[in-house]
């Protein structure tokens, strides 16, 4: 048996792969010839290093994520749920409005704490008591009357439409009325800790109100400025996963500073966003753009992911900066508005519509 | 937990998950979430991209579930979904062959220098910090193969698949998986050996290789 033939044999003879009867005869030949024995010894030495190299843990909060960012059914493939966002972000929202007045902030966040101690009444039932709910509190009315001098958008809408996942802002003249709304045709259907009937009493509300959804991007009856942020080079799926599962912890730290409570809260579903949040994808499912509605806090996060990013895909591929043009992050961002330029009071203060287009 | 308990047991798991049951898929990713994650991690290098690509490759198990063959091995579905996302990653990345690989562990890399530094002979192989000196130099060899040479040790000398498993999770032949992990490891050895105790080419050992 020639030493070059047994190299060979050698990798079969770690892996336990030979016969019993060839390993003998290749054992046998490694007991006599020096070089060989070398040979194999220094491999297997090596091999076993390979082998004892201690395996990387995983972060610890990688099966929460994944759960947390879990579409209802299977079926509606890459759908990703933003309830448990617009539940954070409601909250957030509903503790940033300073000229609320006090009772109306109490009640609604009452509202919310009664809903999201309630998983399992997301049903038209859980319409009814919010409706009760919002008949007799006092605040209530006052908020739908102030919807009409206020800022579209603004309160006016969210507030009877604490409980709702993600649904449309309302235009002004149903401000008055207390909607579920689904957010449109992608509506994500409630997530992995909701019970099955919440996606249905989206819809269930829609035709127990009566009101039409609102289209996407004519919110309030008028357009609304969009800043438009172009990733390139980027796999969408991983962009759009990492980008709203960032967002998602950012808003509940947030929420759980402002001492609401990160998790019921996120379950109860209270959507407090001023504008439809969602994942536009095309024709295949894949993901093309995340429409998000952020906070100035939450707009400068997203830049930090989007530039950290951008900056380690240059040092890996050895390139300077990767040629996606700078938008803008001027708090009033004018920049690439999409739709003409409304004036900034027509925007819900303090929360700006942003997409984020994958090339 | 569903490994544990058996196949039977992972088998009503993926079952209610394909009813919507996310708890069940809780099992499913607590039960997988470190081999994948180590797969993902071994290959790319990158704590944060393993971290999203891990992610990635249960929310896509999740999506696609239909497309699962009840009765096909679950595990190899997984990993075969977790390769596609390291290769794309790793397509992106486009580093060439020559390259080392960039790690975002950067603070640990600047500690022990760069891979062009000869073996530090001064660490006595016997003691621990030197062993663990030695993964770290070993970890970085495997970063700095190819990627197809890189996979194959990771999914078999380091994930411990079967040949078959790792022949169907990369698509390739048997054939193929053997003999790209044989010079993967030849080349490695070329490259640890001087560094790794109990063998004779070891520096300070009785014969050079």
């Amino acid at each position: 048996m020639s030493c070059d033939a047994i190299r060979e044999r050698y990798h079969d003879l770690l892996d336990g792969e030979l016969a019993a009867g060839e390993e003998r005869e290749l054992r046998a030949h490694l007991e006599t010839c020096a070089s060989c024995r070398e040979s194999f010894e220094a491999l297997a030495a090596v091999v076993d290093v390979i082998r004892e190299i201690p395996a990387p843990e995983p972060p610890p909060d990688l099966a929460r994520t994944v759960l947390s960012r879990l579409p209802q059914k299977p079926r509606f493939g890459r759908l990703l749920w933003l309830a448990p966002l617009a539940a954070a972000a409601g909250l957030l929202l509903l503790a940033s409005l300073a000229p609320r007045p006090e009772p109306a902030v109490r009640e609604s966040t009452e509202t919310a704490r009664v809903r999201s101690e309630a998983p399992g009444a997301r049903s038209p039932g859980a319409l009814e008591e919010r409706k009760d709910h919002a008949d007799s509190a006092p605040g209530e009315p006052e908020i739908a009357d102030d919807g009409a001098t206020e800022a579209p958008g603004l309160a006016a809408p969210a507030e009877p439409t604490l409980g709702a996942p993600a649904p449309d802002p309302r235009p002004k003249a149903a401000a008055g009325d207390a909607s579920l709304k689904a957010a449109g045709p992608g509506a994500p259907p409630a997530g992995s800790a909701a019970p099955p009937g919440a996606p249905r009493a989206a819809p269930a509300a829609e035709s127990e109100r009566g009101a039409p959804p609102a289209a996407k991007g004519e919110e309030w009856g008028s357009p609304v400025p969009t800043e438009v942020i172009r990733i390139r080079g980027e796999d969408p799926d991983t962009m759009a996963g990492v980008l709203l599962a960032e967002l998602e912890h950012f808003r509940s730290r947030a929420a759980t500073e402002e001492g609401k409570g990160a998790g019921p809260a996120r379950r109860g579903g209270a959507d407090r966003t001023a504008c439809d949040e969602e994942v536009l994808k095309d024709r295949r499912g894949a993901p093309r753009a995340l429409v998000l509605c952020v906070t100035p806090e939450e707009f400068r996060f997203v830049r930090t992911i989007l530039d950290a990013r951008r900056a380690r895909e240059a040092r890996a591929t050895g390139s300077t900066a990767a040629p996606a043009p700078p938008p803008a992050d001027a708090p009033d961002g004018k920049s690439r508005a999409r739709d003409g330029g409304a004036p900034d009071g027509e925007r819900p203060p303090g929360r700006r519509r942003i997409e984020i287009r994958f090339d | 937990m569903s490994r544990e308990t058996g196949s039977e047991s992972e088998t009503d798991l993926i079952r209610r998950c394909r009813d919507g049951d996310a708890d069940a898929f809780g099992s499913i990713v607590a039960s997988y979430q470190s081999r994948i994650f180590a797969t993902v991690f071994r290959i790319l290098g990158s704590a944060e991209d393993a971290r999203d690509l891990a992610q990635e490759t249960f929310l896509r198990a999740w999506s696609r579930l239909e497309t699962f063959r009840e009765g096909a091995r679950f595990s190899t579905w997984l990993y075969t979904i977790a390769l596609n996302l390291t290769r794309s990653e790793l397509r992106k990345r486009k580093v060439r062959k020559d390259i080392r690989p960039v790690s975002l562990d950067a603070a640990r890399e600047a500690d022990e220098g760069t891979n062009a530094d000869p073996p530090d002979p001064g660490i006595a192989p016997e003691e621990a910090a030197g062993r663990r000196e030695l993964y770290e130099r070993a970890r970085r060899e495997i970063e700095a193969l190819d990627p197809d040479s890189r996979e194959v040790v990771v999914l078999r000398d380091m994930q411990e698949l079967s040949y078959d498993e790792i022949a169907t999770v990369l698509g390739v032949p048997v054939g193929t998986v053997r003999s790209r992990l044989h010079r993967a490891r030849e080349d490695l050895c070329r490259r640890l050996s001087p560094l790794v105790p109990g063998s004779r080419t070891a520096r300070g050992g009785e014969g050079a290789a």
